[in-house]
């Protein structure tokens, strides 16, 4: 695709160079195949006949960024954390102990030779470790048919009890936030209880809806800003359901971005000097925001919300291009430098093609105004 | 203006037609003729992007020579770890903006000249910004590199 470049205004601009941000954190196209195939393939060995598991009809099916498409490459390294949800056909109150399904399906993947060595067991869900791929995290689950549809429990080996979640229908929800204004239509989603349910396919990051591109971003300035305390890091799930909350239906991310966070201050605000409660839409029993009972782990996210406002705001007034580039810097790291260069190919493609003009003071747009000659910057360097 | 004030027939353009040119497209920018020269300078803004800064620029152009291109304001710099600015002629501060063949006495430096300077800026921001210049181009040491001097037609 040549001059896919939005120069007319600071706000175009800016959302052009976010639009790529964006691209470089997501989950590219071949790791994103892998893991589809790897989730498959652990899906057959728990489905598999003989398998103990397999008595219980296990689900497979993919939650959280992996599930609406805002995936984020990881701080420091390369593996990605896809979530997965393994709905056991069980009714939870006939299971004494919740951590017993963690166990089964623990058991049942160290019973294969690779998955073996792969495997680790957490708070809430076996681990899968593909070293330099991604982690695949699943978590057994039973439905909760008594909390809504689509409602499930989830073991917790901190409390030894149930969780309740309902990651389908929190991404249905999300995904219905997302295309308040969205010229184009998502596919309507099949949550038919297949037994292994189809990743959807990955949108291209260009396609992508600008909510997603606001929560991408939140996430990556979440890992940067509390690099050095993880602890106190708000989690994604709480950043995801507060953008979707706030979202202003904007079609620009830094507009929508800039509404988001004055939004979600006012909130702060208002709720003091309790707290903001962050429930799961889709099952109002889950506090996601459960952490922040913890008024240090609030605090640490007020603070840096309003940090993140401050240096947002600059960001979208400041007239310097370096100091825009510093702070883009600081909230998205690395991925700018290569925003910044592909935009630059792209205007380069756009002037071969001839497709380059310039208008008052020199300024460059993609199809409009006077055409710029061809010519070879030469020198001496 | 005067009658005729540059009037002196070129191959190419006349002054007189050039400072027209540049009057309407790019009324930003201020003119001072040196007449003895038979020459003239335009200064005037730049903003390639609106996320770049607008730099203060000087044209100057007489007649059979390529017009040169200097960057007044803000001060161009040298990236960390670079030697020297990329497409930059040391010798008397100017862009290379193009090879030799590529302007003619019959553009406009209105049309042209500042067209490439806009993009010159783009690239030389990205160049800072990232240490890699994505304009395309040539490097110097090819037989139609010649200085300033030489480019008299």
């Amino acid at each position: 695709m040549i001059g896919q470049v939005s120069l007319q205004t600071r706000q175009a601009q800016l959302d052009d160079l976010l639009a790529r941000v964006c691209f470089e954190l997501q989950l590219s196209p071949t790791r994103y195949q892998e893991a589809v195939a790897r989730y498959q393939a652990v899906c057959r060995w728990l489905e598999a006949e003989g398998s103990p598991v397999s008595n219980y009809m296990p689900t497979i099916y993919p939650q959280g960024s992996m599930r609406i498409g805002t995936t984020v490459k990881p701080l420091g390294r390369e593996e990605h954390d896809l979530d997965f949800v393994c709905e056991f056909q069980i009714d939870p109150s006939t299971i004494e102990a919740p951590l017993e399904l963690l166990r089964h399906v623990a058991a049942r993947l160290k019973e294969h030779k690779v998955y073996r060595d792969l495997l680790e067991v957490k708070n809430r869900c076996v681990r899968l470790n593909y070293a330099n791929e991604f982690h695949m995290d699943i978590l057994p689950a039973c439905p909760d048919p008594a909390s809504g549809e689509d409602c499930i429990v989830v073991p917790d080996r901190q409390s030894a009890w149930w969780k309740p979640s309902n990651p389908r229908g929190y991404a249905e929800w999300f995904e219905e936030r997302c295309i308040v204004t969205v010229p184009y239509q998502f596919s309507e989603r099949k949550l038919a209880m297949d037994s292994a349910e189809p990743i959807p396919a990955q949108e291209a990051s260009h396609e992508k809806a600008t909510l997603k591109h606001v929560v991408q971003l939140l996430k990556r300035w979440r890992d940067i800003y509390y690099q050095d305390r993880c602890d106190v890091a708000p989690i994604s799930m709480v950043l995801t359901t507060l953008a979707a909350q706030f979202y202003g239906g904007h079609w620009s991310v830094s507009e929508s971005m800039t509404t988001i966070l004055e939004r979600i201050e006012g909130a702060v605000n208002a709720a003091m000097p309790g707290r903001i409660y962050v429930l799961n839409p889709a099952n109002t029993d889950e506090d996601l925001s459960e952490r922040w009972d913890d008024p240090t782990q609030y605090a640490a996210f007020i603070e840096g919300i309003r940090a993140l406002r401050a240096a947002w705001n600059r960001l979208t007034l400041d007239q310097t291009l370096e100091k825009s580039v510093g702070i883009l810097e600081g909230l998205a790291g690395e991925p700018t430098k290569e925003a910044f260069r592909k935009q630059a190919r792209d205007l380069q493609a756009a002037r071969d093609a001839n497709f380059l003009k310039t208008g008052s003071a020199g300024a460059l747009s993609v199809m409009s105004g006077a055409s710029v000659r061809p010519n070879t910057f030469h020198g001496e360097e | 203006m005067a009658k005729n004030r540059f009037h002196k027939p070129q191959r190419g353009l006349t002054l007189d037609q050039q400072i027209y040119r540049m009057r309407c497209v790019c009324p930003q920018f201020k003119m001072r003729a040196h007449i003895r020269q038979r020459s003239v300078t335009w200064v005037g803004p730049i903003k390639p992007t609106p996320l770049s800064d607008e730099y203060k620029v000087s044209v100057s152009l007489r007649p059979g020579l390529r017009p040169v291109v200097k960057v007044l304001q803000p001060q161009l710099r040298i990236r960390e770890g670079a030697t020297c600015l990329p497409h930059f002629y040391t010798r008397d501060n100017s862009l290379c903006l193009h090879e030799v063949h590529e302007w003619k006495s019959t553009d406009f430096v209105a049309d042209c000249i500042i067209p490439w300077a806009s993009l010159w800026l783009y690239f030389y921001e990205i160049w800072f910004i990232t240490g890699s210049w994505e304009g395309g181009g040539t490097h110097p040491d090819k037989p139609e590199h010649q200085s300033v001097e030489d480019r008299a037609q």
